[in-house]
């Protein structure tokens, strides 16, 4: 255990030495925020110059529309000339635009605005606006009066709440998309740890160290010492998470964090990380080259992606079938528990503990099966393990 | 000194292939052992199962300054023939992290590693990364991190394959002073005139099997032959059909015969024709290389 310290303190000072790994921590987010809002802003930037319309009305909807054109940032006009003019006059204008309003509209139950140029603004609001306008011009032409027509055009809400979940939805929703967080930070550590074991063939360094250490202790060493560091990238998430949804939304994520789930959370993102990273470090240490991984290298490590598969069918039914399926089933249990124990309130302790168990069984099993591929491919350099050089490590 | 190492009867196969076959020696605290074998022999098979790194099949091994068999890895030095560093990594910070890992006082550590980096000429490059050293450097470096933690079984894997003529007359004098300190220790490598100069004694392995073994006079006076080296136009000669002639060898104007070891050599000389074309003569013992070279072609496979 003495030896794993040692391993795990070097590879933790190490990777916090290393550029790349504090640009995941401080900037990750950052660029992840930047990402999602910098496309948006930027449309926003060219819509700001606002769309010209021109409407030849022959309904009488261009005084209903006039009053909210500017919110949306359309500048309306009516057009009373002939089309072509019109179509001549917009015609290779971007930002410039006609619809024609006639007997037509109503007939076909379609009305085209016409573009000059080759953008596409965004026009979902005034299209839902241009929409109920019309609704109402057909409904009184049916004769109806203005006020059955106003009580047809309210739209209805229609909600899903259930008995079990009552109280405030984001106290489901933040534990669950801490959850993904958590699982995403297990999937980068767990790469970050099959670089390391290959960075040790690479650099020559594995037959070194090991007659320093046993393969055992090297091997725990890196799990704990990145185990460390992906605790260390999450927490950091985690607080940037916080802060911005604090002052953005007003969400107190950790207030709805701070549940009796919490631990239990922490103890399957742990386990999971073990699992995964126990998985990955030994096929870490039987690729000599990245570029050369065969079938079954790439396949495994795929691995940690598996829990995606479950998300859709979890969040349908929190104790169904695939549930409780994906719990038991060692590779995907980190995954669909931390999503169940986020969601479901209908959870019992037997729900919570057998899986548990299993997780906990498989994960002694893994980590002594990798211990056997670690230690005998950490010393196999040019080549990368063929499975079945893998299966006879295994097997001895 | 006292046994440092002992191996009792080892044994390692890869699947159906014998790799280390029965092999048993000792090394002496304060010696210099030179374990050798052509290319694929077992010699780092038989060192990893020294090492720990990996477990012989059947068979013992004993360590004095252990309990029996535990292998006491901060008690080895190591360098394998591998070479290579952790590349973005400051060259204080290695060092002191391999002598943490092997259990050695860290102020020590350090100060034993400014001491010997300004031995091997590398003063003032602590804080340098590995990847801004040569290839020379970095293994100096390497040397050092086997050294620093004073081992007393040290083993290094053709310590002097990268090194220059000058390197390696500093390495070869730390390693005499190691040894004169009581360490033991095993040379493993293929440059056979160094490993001659170097070694007290040695062991030969060919396809996983001892062929020689024993102090390096002992072994030369057991293949007591002579060979006679002649530079001259004697291409023309034909000293193979001489008796006693043993094996000859052609290289452009030089002629190596091998001689039996029944021929004297003062004999040989009185006997030779006054056609052969004698520039350059030379009477030598035959070389462990040339031991070497008769093994790996398969010349003494059964002897012992």
């Amino acid at each position: 255990m003495k030896d794993s310290l040692k391993v795990a303190a070097w590879e933790i000072s190490k990777m916090l030495k290393n550029k790349s790994f504090l640009i995941s921590i401080l900037l990750a987010p950052v660029i992840m925020v930047v990402f999602s809002a910098l496309p948006a802003f930027m449309a926003r930037v060219e819509e700001d110059r606002g769309l010209q319309l021109f409407i030849i009305d022959e309904l009488g909807i261009y005084e209903a529309l006039a009053p909210h054109a500017p919110a949306l940032n359309i500048v309306l006009a009516r057009h009373t000339g002939d089309l072509a003019t019109l179509q001549a006059q917009i015609s290779g204008q971007q930002g410039s635009a006609y619809l024609v309003l006639d007997q037509k509209v109503l007939a076909e139950r379609r009305a085209t605005i016409m573009l000059g140029g080759d953008g596409m603004p965004t026009l979902t609001a005034f299209n839902a606006l241009l929409e109920g306008l019309l609704r109402q011009v057909a409904l009184a032409r049916e004769g109806l009066p203005a006020q059955a027509i106003a009580i047809a055009l309210t739209p209805f809400s229609i909600e899903t709440a259930s008995l079990a979940q009552a109280g405030d939805r984001m106290a489901r929703v933040v534990p669950a998309l801490f959850g993904a967080v958590i699982l995403f930070g297990v999937y980068v550590t767990g790469m970050m740890i099959l670089q390391s074991a290959m960075a040790e063939k690479k650099d020559r360094m594995a037959e070194i160290i090991l007659s320093s250490v046993s393969a055992e202790s090297l091997m725990q060493g890196k799990l704990l010492g990145y185990s460390v560091l992906g605790l260390l990238q999450i927490f950091s998430w985690l607080v940037f998470g916080a802060i911005i949804a604090q002052y953005r939304f007003g969400i107190p994520v950790f207030s709805y964090l701070w549940t009796p789930e919490l631990p239990l959370m922490l103890f399957y993102a742990l386990a999971g990380y073990l699992l995964y990273a126990s998985i990955l470090v030994a096929i870490g240490s039987t690729i000599d080259d990245l570029a050369t991984t065969t079938n079954f290298q790439s396949t495994i490590m795929m691995i940690p992606v598996l829990p995606l598969l479950f998300i859709q069918p979890v969040i349908v039914n929190p104790s169904g079938i695939v549930a409780t399926f994906g719990s038991y089933f060692p590779l995907t249990a980190a995954g669909v528990m931390l999503l169940r124990l986020g969601i479901s309130t209908t959870m019992t302790w037997l729900d919570i503990l057998l899986p548990s168990v299993f997780l906990l069984l498989t994960l002694w099993l893994v980590i002594k099966l990798a211990g056997k591929i670690f230690r005998v491919g950490m010393l196999m350099y040019g080549k990368n393990a063929t499975p079945s050089e893998m299966w006879r490590w295994l097997s001895r | 000194m006292g046994t440092a190492l002992e191996l009792y009867n080892i044994n390692k196969a890869f699947g159906a292939v014998k790799v280390v076959d029965d092999v048993s020696f000792a090394v002496q605290a304060g010696e210099i052992f030179g374990l050798l074998g052509p290319n694929g022999a077992g010699k780092t098979t038989t060192i990893r199962c020294i090492l720990g790194i990996m477990y012989p099949d059947s068979g013992r091994i004993d360590f004095s300054f252990g309990s029996g068999s535990h292998v006491v890895r901060s008690s080895i030095g190591y360098l394998p023939e591998e070479r290579g560093l952790y590349k973005d990594v400051r060259v204080m910070d290695l060092l002191l992290y391999l002598a943490n890992l092997r259990g050695y006082s860290l102020p020590k550590a350090r100060q034993r590693a400014q001491s010997y980096l300004a031995k091997f000429g590398l003063e003032g490059r602590e804080k340098a990364k590995i990847e801004e050293l040569s290839k020379g450097m970095a293994q100096k470096v390497q040397f050092i991190a086997a050294i620093l933690h004073e081992p007393k079984l040290l083993i290094l894997d053709e310590p002097f394959s990268g090194l220059d003529p000058v390197s390696q007359n500093i390495l070869k004098q730390e390693l005499r002073e190691l040894t004169a300190q009581g360490t033991a220790l095993l040379l493993s490598g293929h440059q056979m005139n160094v490993l001659e100069e170097l070694c007290d004694r040695i062991f030969l392995l060919n396809k996983g099997r001892q062929v020689l073994y024993g102090p390096i006079d002992q072994i030369k006076e057991q293949y007591a032959d002579h060979k006679c080296t002649i530079y001259g136009d004697n291409a023309g000669v034909a000293f193979e059909h001489w008796p006693g002639i043993r094996q000859v060898t052609r290289e452009k104007m030089r002629t190596t015969i091998f001689l039996a070891k029944s021929v004297e050599v003062q004999q040989f000389l009185r006997q030779l024709p006054p056609q052969v074309d004698i520039k350059e003569l030379s009477i030598d013992r035959i070389s462990l290389h040339d031991i070497f070279v008769s093994v790996a072609q398969g010349g003494a496979e059964n002897e012992r």
